[in-house]
């Protein structure tokens, strides 16, 4: 069967732009800085050159020393040590609550904003309520509650954090709602499941794993600053807020047993940071 | 016509929420661990003398009723006793308060005002923007009580400038009216009150304004350059108006939405965060008696200032939500037929917490 | 065939070439390099230009042809974002753009330069009362209201005190003429201005440009992809490709009696009323990657028929076709032995009957009313308004009118993306129709790659993989395109390839009925012409019924059997296509008609704008119908049948059956 249409068949290559999943220099970097991290904080029990929890020499010994690169803090436990097993106890949380609001709030917002309508008007009252308490605050009464363990503080986190990620789930999902190409499908008979997880999910991954990577910084801080008030592991356990809070008094004279656990905070939320900004300027200038 | 009804929603909205909130804070303490009577009368105390007090605190009621003496409480003021002072929560908290919302001011104005700077330098073109870019990337990630450990590291602990911890130095300060010594040092003609109490709020204020403010510049970034790519930009400058004229009344004016919504969040969240920073320079407000309250489980105090700030929370976002609406001439006039909805305002920046 | 461009021109406006040559615009070696994304792109490559005092200039080219930023260039407002580079002088009233200061440049803005952009709605400051923006301009000079009366707008006062987004379309377009042309510039840059706009709009619009300049002296830079509207209004005409100048010379010479192959390609491109409807639209066979194209090569001689090795080497110097008149080829003395007009090329396979008389749809009597909020509370809508439709196999009925006609509403029932208010809708087979979106591009899911979105419209037929695939490659091969596309996503596609694709997903499954929905509205000419030689063989070939909805009477004629004319949800005006376009019962039809650019009609049209009032119980064109009675607004006319099932809403019509 061969017809004339006017036009040759057009053997032309299709035009190379980069694909959604290919990836770019900024991108590497971002999932190279966030690996890194997340090797550290596996590693940490090989790392740490001692006992987090023992004391090891006297108090106090000064930082840059040859035997204790960071120092000791009061009771003479090496602070290195510590502040290695605090970050994987940090890191790794601060994981485990955005893996908890993608999912709950993923299917929260794809559900309200693919079905729209009714569904969406309650799923999204409901996610108002949530998101228009003050969390952190919510979070204090919870712990105080249900006692301080790091389990509590996480679990308090986690019921006012998941609303953030069904707001912007159900966004994007209503905003790829109203694209034609949803349209286009429906007039082809595409529904149900095959809709959502084709035609709808793959646009909102890229604003997702960008608010996801943003938020580890976010929550690096909110649960150092959780931990700094005492709501989190209880004492000998090596926490990064607690240990900034603990050593407050010995501020002014041994400053690093307090400052050195800041800033490996900071160090933290900066790498969240930076790759969460530069996923989205990759995302940003692909869309 | 609509701007009321959409008034009146959003109020309805938020009694629901506080509604809500006293919910969840009433099923917090039913499931506590501790036990307000034991809390109350000591491991020592006897059965009768338990049972007496469970009858006085409705405990003995089915938890229905429990909920609504709970809800008759909060109406008339009355917030439970404190475990630790022994004293009832709203009289604590009156006595806290004033302290923790001049703070909370002062931090706000702040950071608007740091906020809007670095939101319109960074989104500027010139030599040096990417250095505000990187401040705004790093600011959001400095924890509260790092800034305040460096501020007292330095402005304190080096050069002696600024005062450590307390909220004034000055003997027998004014009592009112306001209860913000700032204003009352003026309203009673001691002008060294006032001074004084600017001096010890400076770095508890720049401490909780540096997160917000960087948030808010972000958003106010983000937006601003968004808008600067517009059309209507596009057709100011071939108008030949100054840069300064189109940033500012074509620009910022198209811009600021966002950063509204931003602001009313952080206000919110502003309060939480006080919490830390009061704790470090042991500042005497409400987030000092909560971080006091923590390590002996006191609920009833936790709870109270859980409410309070929660209901500030509420309004001051309920107050953004009008305020853009009475800004925006498109969510105002509702003549395009209906296109535009209640709930179309602004989307809600997600980006930054605490 | 006749002219491709019937030209009649008001007397005097001609002459403002002749009289008064000084230049005002000199553009000399002009380049301009932008980054998009990673990739720099050289977006303008040695332009030289000069736009003299008073003259309409109009930059004609394709998307991506570059003529938006030359018209930015001019003004000074190149992106910051994209990092452009310039090279070359751009001089404006002797100051050079290149090399000035930003006080000079806004200075120059101020009062030299004007600027009217596509979208009026997004080129007005949304939270700016039109006072406030036009107050920018004039204060103290002008009174804004004469400013607004100036360019027809009847209720100034009211006018001033709205926001943009309480005006109409034209209104807004209205608004931003007055900001760019009032002052009366040295220099008017027009980028698109009547593009968003209705037809009927677009022609009030471009009498009152044309009107407005009669009394000033601003020469214009007129941007524009439809030659129809260069046609209506230029003196002269510069053809852009690739960031390259291929032809410049007088409005006239260069319509009638284009030089250059690619402009000959774009005259032959564009569909007139007077389209043979048994010849094919694109004329040629594209030929494509002949030769490998150097940078300093001609940049069409990738798809010109006439290209040589030469021509991918070098870029031609300019020959002088007539006075005024360049021209960049190589092959000009070869070319002037070809004919213009090259013989159409018939359709492969003629159709036995262009319709059979068996039904495939059948609507009757069909409503649509939406709830709308308004100011105060909520309010009703009448979407559709007793719309019938039949339609047999093999037919095609074009849907014609305006933005609110109506018309996609119609077309979105057919499809079941939305239900009826009442009436029926019967269709022979009982699977619905399938539909190609306006924007090709978008209705295909970014993320999928061609062949599963393919294979897609299989899924409920329960047809094996196997067999699933072939018919991929069978359809892939019937829209021509190349197995090797099966794989690619649709994002990476190019805007002909995805037109394609989506022609392709309503045809792996040949249904009764396809409906077409603007279709072709953001295409480029050339692109136009092949989607549209590429529907009517595959509707010839499959017998489908097609219902293709357009606001351009001259696609309808071409494409259809019978026209439907719709006005705020009534069809006023149906029938054979060729008796609608020729012998217009209805005065909505007669105006839609008049309206068209490049007819030669425009001169009639209103300057001023006419009245948006409703009219909710009698006829809703009345208020803007120059014959409309009191009876008009009283009441709706009963429809007058004639023979061809030909029908007509209109009080004036006589001698057709009740």
């Amino acid at each position: 069967m061969s017809l004339a249409y006017g036009v040759a068949r057009s053997d032309v290559k299709p035009i190379r732009k980069p694909g959604l999943f290919s990836r770019s220099r900024s991108e590497k970097a971002a999932i190279g800085v966030l690996g890194m991290v997340t090797l550290i904080a596996l590693l940490a029990p090989v790392l740490a050159p001692t006992n987090p929890l023992l004391p090891v020499t006297q108090p106090f010994v000064h930082p840059f020393t040859s035997s204790h690169l960071l120092g000791t803090d009061s009771v003479g436990r090496d602070e290195l040590s510590r502040i290695l097993y605090g970050i994987r106890a940090s890191w790794f949380s601060a994981l485990a609550v955005i893996a908890s609001g993608v999912v709950i709030g993923g299917l929260v917002g794809m559900m309200a904003g693919i079905r729209g309508g009714r569904v969406d008007s309650v799923l999204m009252r409901i996610t108002d309520g949530f998101l228009a308490f003050p969390g952190p605050v919510l979070a204090i009464a919870v712990v105080a509650s249900l006692g301080a363990s790091l389990l509590h503080t996480l679990l308090a986190v986690a019921i006012v954090w998941w609303p953030f990620y069904a707001r912007i789930v159900r966004g994007e999902a209503r905003a790829i709602m109203s694209r034609p190409h949803i349209e286009a499908a429906r007039t082809f008979g595409v529904k149900g499941l095959r809709l959502a997880y084709r035609h709808v999910m793959p646009g909102v991954i890229p604003a997702v794993v960008v608010t996801a990577s943003l938020d580890i910084g976010n929550l690096i801080v909110t649960l150092s600053g959780l931990s700094f008030l005492g709501l989190g592991a209880p004492a000998p356990s090596p926490e990064l807020g607690a240990m900034a809070a603990r050593n407050l008094q010995y501020l002014l004279q041994q400053w690093w047993v307090c400052v050195f656990p800041a800033v490996a905070i900071m160090f933290l939320a900066l790498v969240g940071n930076f790759a969460g900004d530069s996923l989205r300027n990759v995302f940003d200038s692909r869309s | 016509m609509y701007v009321s009804m959409f008034i009146l929603k959003r109020i309805m909205a938020a009694i629901a929420i506080i509604a809500g909130l006293t919910l969840v804070l009433f099923i917090l303490q039913a499931v506590s661990k501790t036990n307000p009577v034991h809390a109350m009368l000591g491991a020592g105390a006897t059965q009768s003398a338990i049972h007496a007090e469970e009858v006085k605190l409705g405990l003995n009621k089915p938890l229905i009723i429990q909920y609504f003496r709970y809800l008759h409480g909060i109406i008339t003021g009355n917030l439970g006793i404190s475990y630790r002072t022994r004293r009832p929560v709203a009289s604590d908290l009156a006595t806290y308060l004033p302290a923790t919302l001049e703070l909370a001011f002062y931090s706000l104005i702040l950071a608007i005002a740091i906020g809007t700077m670095l939101g319109v330098l960074s989104a500027g073109r010139f030599r040096g923007a990417g250095i505000i870019k990187g401040v705004l990337v790093g600011g959001a990630s400095v924890p509260q009580f790092l800034l305040a450990i460096a501020g007292l590291l330095f402005l304190y602990g080096r050069f002696h400038l600024l005062p450590a911890t307390g909220r004034i130095g000055v003997p027998n300060p004014p009592t009112g009216p306001t209860g913000f010594y700032t204003i009352d040092g003026i309203l009673n003609g001691r002008l060294g009150v006032t001074l004084d109490a600017f001096k010890y709020l400076a770095l508890p204020c720049l401490s909780v304004a540096i997160g917000p403010a960087v948030s808010i510049g972000r958003v106010l970034r983000g937006s601003l350059l968004e808008t600067m790519n517009s059309d209507f930009i596009k057709t100011a400058n071939s108008k030949g108006l100054s840069r300064s004229k189109v940033i500012l009344l074509h620009g910022l004016r198209n811009s600021i939405g966002p950063a509204l919504s931003m602001t009313g969040l952080q206000a919110g969240l502003m309060f939480a965060g006080v919490v830390v920073i009061e704790d470090v320079f042991a500042w005497p407000g409400i987030g000092y008696y909560t971080a006091q309250s923590i390590p002996s489980g006191d609920f009833p105090a936790i709870a109270g200032v859980t409410l309070i700030l929660g209901v500030g929370y509420v309004l001051i976002n309920t107050i953004v939500d009008i305020a853009q609406l009475i800004a925006d001439p498109r969510l105002r006039r509702m003549e395009m037929g209906g296109r535009l909805k209640a709930n179309s305002r602004i989307k809600t920046p997600t980006a930054v917490r605490l | 065939m006749a002219l491709t461009f019937r030209i009649k021109k008001d007397p005097g406006a001609m002459n403002n070439i002749v009289d008064d040559p000084s230049p005002v615009v000199e553009i000399r070696d002009l380049s301009v390099s932008l980054s998009r994304g990673q990739q720099r792109v050289q977006a303008l490559k040695g332009i030289n230009l000069t736009i003299n005092q008073g003259e309409i200039i109009a930059l004609v080219g394709e998307s991506g042809s570059g003529k938006s930023v030359l018209g930015m260039t001019i003004l000074g407002l190149l992106p910051p974002t994209a990092d452009p580079a310039v090279d070359g002088i751009v001089s404006v009233l002797g100051s050079d753009l290149t090399n000035i200061s930003d006080r000079k440049l806004r200075e120059l803005r101020r009062y030299q330069l004007g600027a009217v952009f596509q979208d009026p709605m997004s080129s007005l400051n949304p939270s700016m009362k039109v006072k406030g923006q036009l107050r920018e301009v004039f204060e103290p000079v002008r009174s804004l209201v004469d400013a607004l009366t100036e360019v027809g707008i009847t209720d100034p006062e009211s006018a001033l005190e709205r926001f943009p987004f309480e005006l109409s379309g034209g209104q807004r377009q209205r608004v931003m003429t007055a900001m760019a042309l009032l002052k009366e510039p040295s220099v008017v840059v027009a980028d698109e201005p009547t593009t968003a706009l209705d037809v009927t709009i677009q022609a009030q619009i471009l009498n009152l440009i044309k009107e407005l300049r009669t009394n000033s002296k601003s020469a214009f830079l007129f941007i524009t992809h439809d030659l129809g509207v260069a046609a209506e209004i230029a003196d002269r005409i510069v053809v852009l490709y690739n960031g390259k100048v291929l032809e410049q010379g007088i409005a006239s010479d260069i319509l009638t009696n284009p030089s250059h192959p690619y402009t000959r390609h774009l005259t032959n491109s564009r569909i007139t009323m007077t389209q043979d409807k048994e010849g094919m639209l694109s004329r040629r066979e594209m030929r494509v990657n002949q030769f490998a194209l150097k940078p300093e090569g001609c940049p069409y001689s990738n798809g010109c028929e006439f290209a040589s090795e030469n021509c991918a080497n070098q870029f031609p110097a300019a020959t002088e076709v007539g006075p005024g008149w360049l021209s960049y080829c190589h092959h000009l003395e070869e070319l002037k032995l070809v004919n213009f007009e090259l013989s159409n090329r018939k359709r492969a396979k003629t159709p036995p009957s262009r319709s059979s008389s068996e039904v495939v749809l059948d609507v009757a009597g069909v409503e649509k009313r939406f709830r709308i909020r308004s100011s105060d509370g909520y309010r009703e809508l009448q979407a559709l308004d007793n719309v019938d439709l039949k339609l047999s196999k093999g037919e095609v009925i074009a849907v014609v009118g305006e933005s609110g006609s109506g018309k996609s509403t119609l077309l979105r029932i057919l499809a079941g993306l939305e239900t009826a208010s009442s009436g029926s809708i019967i269709r022979r087979s009982g699977s619905l129709p399938k539909m190609v979106f306006q924007d090709a591009g978008s209705s295909l899911t970014p993320w999928m790659k061609v062949s599963e979105i393919l294979a897609e419209s299989l899924l409920q037929k329960r047809i094996p993989k196997v067999e699933r695939e072939l018919l991929v490659s069978q359809v892939l091969g019937k829209v021509g395109l190349s197995d090797g596309v099966r794989d690619s996503k649709s994002s990476s596609l190019s805007g002909g390839q995805r037109q394609r694709v989506a022609i392709a997903r309503c045809v792996i499954d040949p249904p009764d009925v396809l409906l077409c929905d603007e279709p072709t509205s953001a295409l480029d000419a050339s692109l136009v012409a092949n989607t549209l030689d590429l529907l009517v063989s595959l509707k010839d070939e499959l017998q489908m019924g097609m219902v293709f909805v357009t606001h351009d009477l001259a696609v309808a004629r071409y494409i259809s059997d019978r026209i439907m004319v719709m006005y705020k949800g009534r069809v006023v005006e149906s029938g054979p296509s060729e008796l609608i376009c020729t012998h217009p019962l209805h005065p909505y039809t007669k105006m839609l008609l008049a309206s068209l650019p490049g007819e030669g009609n425009l001169v009639d049209a209103p300057k001023s704008e006419v009245s948006q009032a409703e009219n909710m119980t009698g006829c809703p064109f009345a208020p803007r119908c120059s014959s409309a009675m009191d009876r008009c607004i009283e009441a709706y006319p009963t429809s007058m049948r004639f023979e061809d099932r030909r029908q007509v809403d209109c009080f004036l019509v006589k001698g057709g059956m009740r």
